[in-house]
C-alpha cells in the first residue's frame, strides 16, 4: 500500500526524481571511476612486480662451502620461497647439441632446480633424471622443442689428457623468453652433482662415468639459487643473509620505489575518495532531506486519512531507495562507459592489454551499501520529523 | 474498541441511530502564544450527535479550524476535563485525553480514519494520484472497497469524466468537489467541513453546497461545518454555534458552545511542558 502510494508519488515526479538521481550519479560515477583508477593501476604495479620472480631472488654472490642441510635449514624459512644449492658456476657448464647432429654444439649454463622453482613454474611435471627444461634461448639456437631428446657432453682434462663424457637429456619444457636470459638448461642438482664430480677427476658410478674414488667426505656447494616469498621479504631475507657473512644483491631498491608509489598513490586516492565518499552521501542526504521537507503537505494529508506513523516513515524511505537505485543505475552505466574509453585509450607501462580502470566485485557492493544505507538513513530522519508535524499545520501551511 | 473491517460493513448502509452521542468536550482549550500576544480557544460543552448537523460560526482568527482539528484529533488539546469518543452502535466510549497523553497518535489516526472524513479548505488531494485512486484511498486503508458509492458520489458531484485525471488537471471547484467526495467515501460517522467553499465563486458555491448536504443526508453522516458565512449555513437551516470573541489585555479568548463559567473548574491534563509538542 504504502510502496504503490510511493511509487505513484515518484512516477508523478519523475522529473524531480530523475533530476535528484542525476545529482546522485553525477558524484558517485566520478568517485568510482576515480577509485577504479586507482585499483587497476595498483594492481598493474603490483603484478608487474610479482609477475616477475626475478624480482624475489637474493642472488649470492661469491663462492664459499655450504652443507646441504644448511640450504634446507634456509629453504625451511617462513620469508622463503624457494632455496637449492649450486655447484661451482665454473664446473656447471655443457655443451649441448641436437640428438640428430644437426644443431650446436652450444655452450649452455646448467642451473638446478627443483619442484617449487619460481623460473620454472609449477605446471609442468617435476624434473626427475635425465629431463631439463631449456631457456628459451637455448632452445631457439638449437631448434628443439619440448619432447625433443638433446646430447649434452662434459669435457675434462686429467694429466694433459682431454676426455669427455655423453649423456642423452630430455627436454622436459621450453621456459619462457622472460624467466632467463641467458642459454641455460635447468637441471636437478643429482645431474649437476655428477657433471662436478666428473670435471673434478672423479668417477660417476650412476652415470658410469671413470675417475678417481670420490671416498666419503660429506658433499659442500659453491653456492645457491634461493628466492623471497613474496616482495615484502626481499629485505629481510637480504638483511639476514648479510649477518651470516654472504655477500648478496637483491631487486630491494627496484622493489622499494614501486612500494613507495604505491603507498603514495594509496594515500592520495585514499584522502580523495574520502572527501568524495563524504561529499557524495552528504550530498544524496540533503537531496533526499530537502524532497522529504518538499513533501509535509502529502505526509500530512496521508497522516489526517489515518496513515500510521511507521507508514509515513516508509513512505520516503520507499522514495529514496527509488532514486538512489536510478541514481547507481546511471552512475555504474557511466562508469562502464568512461572505464572503457579510459582502457581503451592509455594502457599501463609495462602491463599492456590489462585494464588501467579496474573495480572488484567488492567495490560495486560497498557503493551499493553504502548508498543504500545512507539513502535510508537521510530519509528516514527527515521522514521521522516530518511525521511529527502537526497533520493541520501542515495541510493549510504549506 | 474494534476496528475490524466488518463491523464498518455491517455498519454501511444502515442509518444510524439518530441522537446518539458520538462526541463529548468539557473543559477543552486550546492555546497559542506567540511573541507579544495569545490566543486561547475555549469550548466549555459541546456534544455532537448522530445524525445532526451543527455550523460552527465567526471572523477569522475565532479558532474555528483549530476547534475542528481538535475534533478531528490532529491536534492536541492543551486542558481538557472531558474529550470522548462513542463508537457509533457499539456506544463504548473512548477516552480521547488518555489518547493523547500517552501519545497512542496512531489509535488516535485509526479513530479518525474509521469514523471521521474531513474535507479540507484547499481539497488536500494528493496530487500523485488520479481522482479515483483519491477517493479510494479511504476505503483501502481500512480494507475494503465500495466502487458503488464511489461512483455515485463522482456523478452526483459531477466529475465522473475525470475520474483518471490527476488532480492537477482539475478546476479548483473540482478539486473541491473530489474532496467532499474522499471525506464520504467510506461513509464516516462524522464528516469535519472546514470552509469547503471558501475558494469557490458564489455560484459554484451555492451549487457545491447543495450537493454535500444531500450527499450528507444520504452517507447518514453527523456534519459538523465551519464557515465564516452564516448566509450559506441558513439556507440549509443549519443551528449555528457562534465563536464569541473577547480580549483581555494581550490575550484572545473564543468561546464556542455551553455556559462559558466553567473556567474555574478547569481540569490540567497536560504538563506546561507538553504544550509546546508537536502531535504526530
Amino acid at each position: 500500500m504504502i510502496f504503490r502510494l510511493a511509487w505513484a508519488d515518484t512516477l508523478h515526479e519523475r522529473q524531480m526524481a530523475a533530476c535528484y538521481a542525476v545529482a546522485l550519479a553525477a558524484v558517485l560515477a566520478p568517485l568510482m571511476v576515480l577509485y577504479g583508477l586507482k585499483t587497476g593501476v595498483i594492481t598493474a604495479l603490483t603484478t608487474n612486480l610479482l609477475q616477475d620472480p626475478r624480482n624475489l631472488e637474493v642472488i649470492v654472490l661469491g663462492n664459499r662451502d655450504y652443507t646441504g642441510a644448511y640450504v634446507e635449514g634456509l629453504a625451511a624459512r617462513d620469508d622463503v620461497a624457494f632455496a637449492v644449492p649450486r655447484t661451482r658456476s665454473i664446473a656447471a657448464t655443457l655443451y649441448i647439441e641436437r640428438d640428430d647432429g644437426r644443431g650446436g654444439p652450444e655452450l649452455a649454463e646448467l642451473v638446478p632446480t627443483a619442484p617449487g622453482d619460481p623460473l620454472v613454474g609449477s605446471d609442468a611435471p617435476p624434473l626427475e633424471g635425465n629431463t631439463v627444461a631449456l631457456s628459451h634461448s637455448l632452445a631457439t639456437a638449437l631448434e628443439v622443442e619440448a619432447g625433443d631428446t638433446v646430447r649434452a657432453s662434459a669435457l675434462r682434462e686429467i694429466d694433459g689428457q682431454r676426455q669427455r663424457v655423453v649423456v642423452d637429456l630430455g627436454v622436459a619444457q621450453i621456459l619462457p623468453p622472460t624467466a632467463f636470459g641467458r642459454r641455460a638448461a635447468f637441471a636437478p642438482l643429482p645431474l649437476l652433482q655428477a657433471v662436478e664430480d666428473y670435471r673434478d677427476g672423479l668417477a660417476v658410478q650412476n652415470f658410469g662415468w671413470e675417475g678417481r674414488d670420490p671416498g666419503d667426505v660429506e658433499r659442500v656447494f659453491a653456492s645457491f639459487r634461493i628466492y623471497a616469498r613474496d616482495l615484502d621479504s626481499v629485505g629481510p631475507l637480504a638483511d639476514f643473509l648479510t649477518r651470516e657473512g654472504i655477500e648478496v644483491r637483491s631487486q630491494l631498491a627496484e622493489i622499494e620505489t614501486v612500494q613507495d608509489l604505491d603507498a603514495n598513490l594509496t594515500r592520495i586516492f585514499t584522502i580523495i575518495a574520502v572527501l568524495g565518499g563524504a561529499g557524495y552521501l552528504l550530498s544524496m542526504g540533503a537531496n533526499l532531506w530537502s524532497n522529504v521537507k518538499r513533501k509535509t503537505r502529502e505526509l500530512s494529508v496521508m497522516r489526517l486519512l489515518g496513515v500510521p506513523a511507521a507508514g509515513l516513515l516508509r513512505f520516503p524511505i520507499f522514495q529514496a531507495n527509488f532514486v538512489a537505485i536510478l541514481g547507481m543505475v546511471l552512475a555504474f552505466g557511466i562508469y562502464f562507459l568512461g572505464q572503457t574509453v579510459i582502457n581503451l585509450l592509455f594502457s599501463a607501462p609495462g602491463l599492456e592489454g590489462q585494464p588501467v580502470v579496474k573495480l572488484l566485485p567488492l567495490h560495486y557492493a560497498i557503493a551499493i551499501v553504502l548508498t543504500l544505507v545512507a539513502a535510508i538513513v537521510a530519509a528516514a530522519v527527515a521522514g521521522w520529523r516530518a511525521s511529527r508535524i502537526e497533520p493541520s499545520e501542515g495541510m493549510r501551511d504549506v | 474498541m474494534t476496528l475490524q473491517a466488518e463491523g464498518l460493513q455491517a455498519r454501511m448502509g444502515t442509518a444510524q441511530a439518530a441522537g446518539t452521542l458520538l462526541v463529548r468536550m468539557m473543559g477543552v482549550i486550546k492555546r497559542r502564544v506567540a511573541k507579544d500576544r495569545s490566543f486561547e480557544l475555549v469550548i466549555p460543552d459541546l456534544e455532537v450527535r448522530a445524525g445532526e448537523a451543527v455550523a460552527f460560526i465567526g471572523p477569522s482568527g475565532s479558532g474555528k479550524s483549530t476547534l475542528i482539528d481538535l475534533l478531528a484529533m490532529t491536534l492536541r488539546p492543551d486542558e481538557a476535563r472531558d474529550f470522548s469518543f462513542f463508537t457509533p452502535g457499539e456506544q463504548t466510549e473512548t477516552d480521547l485525553v488518555a489518547l493523547w497523553r500517552s501519545r497512542k497518535q496512531d489509535t488516535l489516526g485509526q479513530i479518525r480514519s474509521r469514523y471521521f472524513g474531513y474535507v479540507l479548505q484547499t481539497g488536500g488531494l494528493l496530487p500523485f494520484l488520479s481522482v479515483r485512486d483519491n477517493i479510494r484511498l479511504p476505503q483501502r486503508l481500512l480494507g475494503f472497497e465500495d466502487a458503488e458509492w464511489i461512483d455515485t458520489l463522482a456523478r452526483r458531484l459531477g466529475f465522473a469524466e475525470q475520474m483518471t485525471a490527476k488532480p492537477g488537471q482539475l478546476s479548483v471547484g473540482q478539486r473541491q468537489r473530489v474532496a467532499i467526495a474522499r471525506a464520504l467515501a467510506h461513509k464516516p460517522a462524522i464528516v469535519l467541513a472546514d470552509e469547503p467553499t471558501a475558494s469557490l465563486d458564489p455560484v459554484n458555491a451555492h451549487g457545491v453546497m447543495d450537493l454535500f448536504m444531500e450527499l450528507i443526508d444520504r452517507s447518514g453522516s453527523t456534519l459538523i461545518i465551519v464557515s465564516h458565512d452564516s448566509h450559506l449555513v441558513d439556507r440549509f437551516k443549519i443551528p449555528l454555534i457562534e465563536g464569541q470573541v473577547s480580549q483581555r489585555g494581550a490575550t484572545a479568548r473564543s468561546v464556542f458552545g455551553g455556559a462559558p463559567s466553567f473556567d474555574t473548574d478547569r481540569t490540567v491534563i497536560m504538563d506546561r511542558t507538553d504544550q509546546g509538542e508537536r502531535v504526530q
